[in-house]
């Protein structure tokens, strides 16, 4: 019978500190640097896109169709620890130093030395984390300072983020994490010009033109770094608590009056808050305001990272860190918590609130999302656009025609108006003892018309200040 | 029949009551240092009915003496209500018998192949908030974890000294003594068997080796997390071959000694020679109990007697004759309670022997 091979494929010796004990570890994943992957069909040589209603590469010559190699994960997808340097660093040469005093008497430890420079726990780790396993190249707009990855055969001269078209192109610095997971699109760029279409002719308060002036060509699909956030927020609490009461006193006139008096009582409580991939952006150079709105995504749609779902798009690095994006995060659990905490108070009075929060389990994901990425001119001014990539959802800013707003605020004091215009020369046969009578309710519209024009032009700001 | 090697006259022996042997000294007493009872006759069976009787290796050696052992009793007796007469240290050191437990100690040659996964600490940062005055306030704080990696691995490695047990009853009885400490051990000599008993191994080789092969599995395991550097280990397997094997014994110092219940029954006293661990059957004397039962309820007669005799001649004091009458009743009640306590306290004991 053959002898079983020792140690079996795939691991390499390490370090021992007793004589007459051997070890082997697995031997790190080495990925090649700088791998080139050619979208190019491998029946015609034409070029393939990632296809959307196939989940897969075609190509837009022949159609030859290529099924996606990234499995499906969803909410399964690894997450990672929030590990201090000083412990990655120690990982780091507890394995350098054991390949190390190897790599030079074993074939297979040499082989990883040669294949990584400086070292090979050290090449791992860069080739793990930092490779995009695509060519792309970095581009810097000079306009609003964002930076995005393209793919070297489409290199594009507009920004998406602001419309600019003066781009500076320079050397991707390989200095950023790579992304474990991502969401490929879903939604076909034509479906997606539509829903556009259909929604910048949705409200009355935009220009009657704007469907027509807004040209979309420049609709790009990019993948946008994020930052997923899990955590269980552990709180006590305790706060004075108000409950309302009707009591009845007299005056020093002796008339009876009731009047609510709030009774303040101490109240706590504990939360176990578990909250699951809180999505922080990892861009700093889009619309905040767009971006929330527009980042509703379903972790369940998370798939290996496989560079055939960037194929034809563009993917942006992150610029906000993993630590300030966890900060953010932090922020935004913890009012979540508070949030909860003061659902527990028996009323929705409450003062002198005091609380504690232990984070634990704790953990991360670098991922990219689909968002279609657009921006259109209307009177020489910019607005900007944003559609969900995956569930279609649209964000966008839209210029207002005040000339609309101002009339509909104008007509809504004319009923106002009227009225008091006829308690003034008693139109309709309006006696004296009317006359008082007509003028408040003159002032009731009025007083109506007021608040209708300031909701409106609130309204209004709200669709431009989007743009701010 | 007669041991050879122990450097000094041995003869084998055997209770007739509780059938423990022994290898016994000359000069040495004839009663049963296990049960007390029986008489120790002599044994002529032949040496392969025996699993060893060469000297042993190693011996760890009596440290503690009476005075140890006569406060290990006194704490012994403060755990029991009402403890029978005849617990207390005079008798219990009187009756105490110096016995050594044997123990098999294996010497082998392994070669293995193993694999295992190995525990790296790391560290995580995690944060604690608070919340009051309108304010957060947050700290960092620092999580030390564990990252266990797969290894495997060959070894070829010369062990001493692996022990396994050499009687049936070896657990309960490190279990009633506490351990004993190995690094303890020194080389036999005979004249640490002054007035000692030596208990015979009742377990052969043959039937040690599978306890000695986890033992031997144990010390490997130790030495693969020592080798890698790691801080634990778990999942442990591994296919080892022997060779070169060498069995020899160790010697384990003991007292043990008893004292009689109500009933004159005879309860045992395990003493650990090393580190004085006591460890016995408790029962608590009913027959105390009862005594205090009778002590009380007379008190309790008397004061109604002088409560009925101040109500008879001096009505005046009729109040003092009814507290009179309510104190006897609450020493009749009360005295009832140590007997109570007794009954509970052996009930317990019979059932955690019995578990």
């Amino acid at each position: 019978m053959a002898e079983e091979k020792f140690p079996p494929d795939g691991y390499v010796p390490t370090l021992s500190n007793v004589a007459g004990i051997e070890i082997f570890m697995p031997a790190p994943k080495i990925e090649q640097l700088d791998v080139r992957v050619d979208f190019a069909c491998p029946n015609c040589r034409g070029v393939q896109a990632y296809n959307v209603s196939d989940g897969g590469l075609s190509c837009t010559s022949c159609g030859y169709y290529q099924p996606p190699k990234g499995m499906r994960v969803g909410g399964a997808a690894t997450s990672n620890e929030f590990r201090t340097e000083e412990s990655e660093r120690q990982k780091e040469e507890r394995i350098r130093k054991s390949l190390g005093v190897n790599a030079a008497v074993t074939a297979a430890a040499a082989s990883i030395a040669a294949a990584s420079s400086p070292s090979p726990a050290q090449a791992a780790k860069i080739a793990d984390d930092y490779n995009w396993g695509e060519e792309r190249r970095e581009l810097s707009c000079t306009n609003c300072g964002a930076s995005i990855l393209l793919a070297a055969e489409a290199l594009t001269h507009v920004c998406p983020f602001c419309g600019s078209s003066s781009v500076n192109q320079h050397a991707f610095l390989q200095d950023k994490l790579r992304p474990r997971y991502l969401i490929p699109f879903n939604v076909e760029v034509e479906k997606a010009k539509a829903s556009i279409m259909e929604w910048l002719g949705s409200s009355w308060m935009t220009p009657g033109d704007l469907q027509k002036r807004a040209g979309l060509d420049n609709l790009i699909g990019t993948f946008l770094p994020y930052w997923t956030f899990t955590a269980t927020c552990s709180s006590t609490w305790k706060a004075e608590v108000g409950h309302d009461r009707t009591e009845s006193y007299t005056d020093s006139n002796g008339n009876r009056h009731s009047r609510t008096v709030t009774d303040w009582r101490w109240e706590s409580g504990y939360v176990n808050l578990p909250i699951r991939d809180l999505l922080v952006s990892g861009t700093s150079k889009l619309n905040a305001r767009l971006l929330d709105e527009v980042d509703q995504f379903s972790m369940t749609g998370l798939v290996e990272y496989e560079t055939s779902y960037l194929a034809g798009y563009n993917a942006q690095t992150f610029d906000v860190g993993r630590d300030v994006a966890w900060t953010k995060g932090r922020e935004l659990m913890r009012e979540m918590t508070k949030s909860a905490c003061y659902g527990q108070a028996s009323t929705s009075k409450v003062r002198n609130f005091s609380m504690t929060l232990d984070y634990s389990d704790e953990s991360w994901r670098y991922v990219l999302l689909p968002v279609y990425l657009s921006s259109y001119s209307y009177d020489s001014e910019s607005f900007s656009l944003m559609v969900n990539g995956q569930t279609a959802l649209i964000s966008g800013q839209r210029p207002v025609d005040w000339r609309k707003i101002i009339a509909v605020c104008v007509l809504s004091y004319i009923p106002g108006l009227i009225v008091a215009l006829a308690a003034f020369f008693r139109w309709f046969n309006i006696t004296m003892q009317q006359t008082k009578n007509v003028y408040i309710a003159a002032g009731i519209l009025l007083l109506v018309a007021v608040v209708a024009s300031i909701a409106l032009v609130v309204s209004a700001m709200n669709i431009r200040k989007k743009a701010d | 029949m007669q041991a050879t090697n122990w450097g000094m006259a041995v003869q084998t022996v055997v209770c007739d009551k509780c059938d423990w042997n022994f290898l016994l000294g000359e000069g040495s007493s004839r009663e049963c240092p296990h049960c007390f009872e029986g008489v120790l006759q002599d044994f002529d069976a032949s040496a392969e009915n025996l699993p060893h009787l060469a000297a042993p290796e190693l011996l760890i050696s009596y440290r503690i003496g009476t005075r140890e052992i006569s406060s290990a009793v006194e704490r012994f007796a403060e755990e029991i209500p009402f403890p029978p007469k005849d617990l207390n240290s005079t008798s219990i050191t009187n009756r105490a018998q110096r016995i050594f437990l044997p123990m098999w100690l294996l010497d082998a040659h392994v070669e293995a192949s193993w694999q295992a996964e190995l525990g790296f600490p790391y560290q995580v940062e995690s944060h604690k908030s608070s919340y009051s005055g309108g304010q957060w306030y947050s700290e960092k704080v620092l999580e030390t974890r564990l990252d266990w990696e797969k290894r495997l691995g060959r070894l070829s490695r010369d062990y001493q000294n692996i022990s396994a047990p050499a009687l049936d009853q070896h657990q309960g009885l490190m279990r009633a003594l506490g351990g004993f400490p190995k690094r303890e051990s020194e080389a036999y000599s005979s004249k640490n068997l002054q007035q000692a008993y030596v208990r015979l191994p009742q377990r052969s080789t043959k039937d040690a080796f599978p306890d000695a092969q986890e033992n031997f599995k144990e010390r490997a395991g130790e030495e693969v997390q020592e080798a890698a550097a790691a801080e634990k280990i778990r999942d442990f397997r591994w296919t080892a071959t022997y060779s070169s094997e060498n069995w020899t014994l160790m010697l384990l110092p003991i007292y043990l000694s008893y004292y009689t219940d109500d009933e004159d029954k005879k309860r045992l006293i395990f003493v650990n020679g090393q580190s004085a661990y006591l460890s016995g059957e408790k029962r608590a004397s009913m027959k105390r109990a009862r005594q205090v039962l009778i002590f009380g309820l007379a008190l309790a007669a008397i004061a109604v007697l002088l409560a009925l005799v101040v109500a008879s001649f001096y009505p005046e004091l009729e109040n003092i004759a009814a507290i009179g009458t309510l104190i006897a009743g609450v020493i009749g009640l009360s005295s009832v309670f140590p007997m109570i306590q007794v009954w509970q306290f052996n009930q317990r004991q019979e059932q955690d022997r019995r578990a």
